[in-house]
């Protein structure tokens, strides 16, 4: 009977694994491609052609063709080994590497065994226990695949464990007996090969296709890898389920070799050493070093959600590469370090603060100054360091008025008192720092320590003070003869009114009103006299320059006075032409009366060398838009244009004596008081020398 | 009578001066100005001029030249603010009687306005005697002119009469009326009054 059912049975095996694998082969082509359904595939038609060979051999002719099919058939078999390991590794993602390794090679011996060595001897037990070894490798690769399936999936996970994995385990279990069989010599039942795989074939071939036509796998599938953060589901035990794409990658694994490695492996620092995944929540929003397949490391951001399911609890792990928003943030953190040194490296005072007053940023200048350190001073106020209230309140109200009307303050100069107590002047610009709301809650200061820079200035004052002084100690010395005379004018009145004043008496023919009238004159002397002491005196006083309203119309008048004779012993007229009305001016009188009395010395030199009649020395003040201009025009032979640039400079002198500073000096004090001093060509031929001051009319002294 | 003319720019010297000069008994004319004096110049009038050395516009020393143009000038006392020597020295050259320096001393100033009043009088007075002798001159004929020289000049009465080509007897008439107009009545008052006029 089985002489011709049997062939016909083969026949339609071979038939119904063709359809099968045909009816794979279509949606295994399409995208998404499905490897395991290639593998499948191709497993099938492995399958087919085992069964179709299985026969030729049964019914081989001669024993020369019996031996080539033995041979041959070794290829269809290993093909359906690798195939199955493919097939199970890519359906059900746990495949043991080594295992599959290892059965794939012993199927691979097994072709080799078969075309290397004698057929007579391929029977030996030797050589067939290879194909012994190999049935065990798979069964035991095909198990474990199965049985971590099991374990790690839910309950369709296990249905598909339980298909593909228990087929094949029954496939191989009837082809292990179909081994002990032959070995027992019973049966010549080698067509029991291709029964069991066509069994197996059949069971799953129908219960997969309606696995792959599930829909909701497939999308879960996409989801998972379009994810942008890498996903993997950890097992109870710590172990990686179902990672995605991304987690592969950032890895450096495939996503089935991911699927079945440790979480420990990939992420040492979790420390977990295997069961607890609900420890894992402790590493909620956490940033690790992860360890990718080569055994480099990298930052990473964990995020872990806990998942209650039906077989227990998993945890689902978001994890995110951090190496380049480490390297943006290290780059961010040398940015600030670098900005931070910036400012610290500016000797300048640096500060913003709050409308509580608090700084909410200083510089190290700032810092210093009061004796504390930058950390120290965030979030704390003026008050807290500066020991005079008053400087806080005038830094408060600067900072609230700055906040307030959202403009610049410019303070010239302020006080500060540092750690030490130290009293500095500062010079500071305050800005407004306008928030998204379009309101100044923030107010940036920059001060400028001009302490030094005011002693400077000091003592350059100091210094100009006291080469003004020594200029008009020379006017003085120049003017020596002059003063005297005018000295001595009073006093020889006061000696001859005395004397008359006696010799009346002696007479005896003196009234009472006509000594009295004597004694008037005697004191009106005297006082003159006194004047001319105090003129003289006030010209040799040393000293800061002062600023008191100064009249300069008066101012000139003294001058003209102490000059008096010098002028008639020059031979010099002197015309006056006062502006009327002039409003004062701020400053000093007697270095004022100085430039004055310089210029008319000048002059007084300048017209020397003239007829007499021609020494014509003018002095005129006028007023024009809030600045008095004093004018002193001589008759002289004027400025020679090579000098014309020169005059002005120190030490530069046509004279033959004085020291060449004086018109230097002049135009010192005149700039000093916010004029100008400057000279033209005179109306009569001379040299004309103008300097302004500005009126300060409204201004009391 | 004579008087002190008193010039200085400064109104309180010139005040004091002129009173202390006053108070000693001197008649006194104050001007504040050189030329303030020069309007009122008058070269017969006697007396001194206490003159301010420097004072603006025309000063001591100018307003001296300008009397010694004039002629007539009163004897001059210089003072000044200080003892500058070569203007006093100019000053004394122009005839100034005295060169003081400010202050004054009363008694200095007293002695040397006292000075300068007889020095102005002898020089008036030798002046007037001048004019008197030149006025007898001036009536005197050619001829008799001629022969008050030879008499001046020590002639005899022949010697005369023969450098004239006249007689001895004539030149005695002549030298009669020439006693006469010049009124002298000695040979030795002849010869003085002509010295003033600088003949001889």
């Amino acid at each position: 009977m089985t002489g011709f059912i049997i062939p016909a049975l083969w026949s339609m095996i071979a038939g119904a694994c063709l359809a099968t694998g045909a009816i794979h082969l279509g949606p295994a082509l399409k995208p998404p491609r499905q490897r395991a359904r290639l593998a499948f595939v191709g497993l099938a038609a492995s399958v087919a052609v085992l069964a179709v060979m299985q026969p030729m051999i049964s019914n081989a002719p001669d024993v020369e063709e019996y031996d080539a099919l033995r041979r041959w058939v070794q290829a269809p078999i290993f093909a359906a080994v690798v195939l199955v390991v493919v097939f199970l590794r890519d359906y059900l993602g746990t495949a043991r590497a080594w295992l599959a390794n290892l059965a794939c090679g012993a199927a691979f011996a097994s072709v080799v065994v078969a075309f290397a060595v004698q057929p007579e001897e391929l029977s030996a037990t030797r050589w067939t226990a290879i194909e012994e070894i190999t049935l065990a490798l798979l069964a035991a690769f095909v198990a474990d695949a199965g049985i971590t399936c099991w374990r790690r999936g839910d309950a369709a996970e296990r249905r598909r464990a339980v298909l593909a994995s228990g087929s094949i385990l029954v496939a191989l279990a009837i082809v292990a007996l179909d081994v002990l069989v032959i070995s027992a010599g019973s049966l010549h039942a080698t067509y029991l090969y291709a029964f069991a795989s066509a069994t197996v074939l059949g069971a799953l071939g129908t219960e997969r296709g309606a696995r792959w036509n599930d829909p909701q796998h497939d999308r879960f599938r996409l989801v998972l890898d379009a994810a942008s953060n890498g996903l993997m589901i950890v097992d109870k035990r710590g172990c990686v389920g179902v990672a995605n794409a991304r987690a592969a990658r950032l890895f450096g694994y495939s996503v089935a070799q991911l699927s079945a490695i440790a979480v420990d492996d990939l992420i040492p620092d979790m420390g977990l050493g295997g069961s607890r995944g609900a420890a894992l929540l402790a590493f909620a929003g956490r940033e690790v070093m992860g360890r990718r397949r080569d055994g480099s490391r990298f930052p990473l951001e964990v995020n872990v959600t806990a998942m209650e399911s039906s077989y227990g609890l998993t945890t689902l792990l978001s994890v995110v590469d951090m190496t380049e928003r480490r390297r943006a943030e290290d780059l961010l953190r040398r940015e600030r370090g670098f900005l931070r040194q910036v400012i610290d490296a500016d000797p300048n005072l640096i500060f913003v603060k709050d409308r509580e007053g608090r700084f909410t940023l200083a510089n190290k200048a700032v810092a210093d100054l009061y004796g504390t350190t930058v950390e120290d001073l965030i979030g704390r106020t003026d008050a807290d360091f500066d020991a005079n209230p008053a400087e806080v309140a005038a830094f408060r109200h600067d900072d609230l008025q700055v906040m307030e009307t959202k403009s610049e303050l410019f303070v010239a100069e302020e006080r500060v008192t540092d750690a030490a107590g130290k009293v500095h002047a500062v010079q500071t610009v305050k800005r407004p720092l306008v928030g998204p709301d379009g309101r100044a809650d923030h107010v940036l200061g920059v001060s400028t320590d001009i302490t030094a820079r005011k002693e400077t200035e000091r003592q350059l004052g100091v210094q100009r003070n006291e080469i003004a002084h020594l200029s008009r100690a020379m006017m003085v010395a120049e003017l020596s003869g002059s003063l005297a005379h005018e000295l001595n004018q009073p006093l020889t009145a006061i000696l001859s009114n005395a004397q008359a004043a006696l010799r009346f008496l002696e007479r005896g023919d003196a009234t009472p009103s006509d000594i009295q009238e004597i004694l008037r004159d005697i004191v009106e002397d005297d006082k003159r006299a006194g004047h001319v002491i105090q003129g003289m005196r006030l010209l040799l006083t040393k000293g800061e320059a002062r600023r008191e309203a100064v009249d300069v119309n008066a101012a000139a008048q003294d001058v003209l006075r102490l000059m008096h004779s010098d002028l008639i012993n020059a031979g010099v007229t002197v015309i006056v032409r006062s502006g009327r009305d002039l409003p004062q001016v701020r400053g000093d009188r007697v270095q004022i009366q100085q430039v004055v009395m310089n210029l008319m010395l000048n002059a007084c030199d300048a017209m020397q060398q003239m007829p007499q009649r021609q020494r014509q020395l003018t002095i005129a003040t006028s007023l024009t838009a809030d600045v008095i201009r004093v004018d002193i025009i001589d008759r002289g032979p004027g400025i020679a244009p090579e000098h014309a640039s020169k005059i002005f400079e120190p030490f530069f002198t046509t004279k033959g004596h004085g020291l060449g500073m004086g018109l230097s000096i002049c135009r010192t004090i005149v700039a000093a008081h916010g004029g100008r001093l400057w000279a033209e060509d005179g109306e009569g031929g001379g040299a004309a020398f103008r300097f302004t001051l500005p009126a300060r009319a409204g201004e009391g002294p | 009578m004579s008087c002190v003319y008193v010039v200085d720019d400064d109104p309180s010297v010139l005040k004091a001066t002129s009173r202390l000069l006053r108070a000693t008994g001197f008649e006194v004319r104050a001007f504040p100005s050189a030329v303030a004096y020069l309007e009122q110049f008058d070269a017969d009038a006697a007396g001194c001029l206490v003159l301010d050395l420097n004072m603006p516009a025309v000063n001591g020393l100018q307003l001296q030249q300008a009397l010694a143009q004039r002629g007539g000038a009163p004897a001059i006392i210089f003072l000044s603010g200080q003892a500058d020597v070569p203007k006093s020295v100019e000053a004394m050259k122009g005839g100034a009687v005295e060169f003081l320096t400010k202050p004054v001393d009363a008694s200095a100033l007293v002695g040397a306005v006292r000075a300068a009043l007889e020095t102005d009088r002898r020089q008036r007075d030798a002046r007037a005697g001048r004019m008197a002798v030149a006025k007898r001159l001036a009536t005197l004929t050619p001829r008799e002119e001629q022969v008050l020289r030879g008499v001046v000049a020590g002639k005899l009465n022949k010697q005369i009469a023969g450098e004239l080509g006249t007689a001895e007897k004539t030149v005695k008439v002549h030298r009669g009326r020439v006693m006469e107009k010049m009124q002298v009545d000695s040979v030795a008052a002849l010869v003085q009054a002509a010295a003033r006029v600088d003949i001889g």
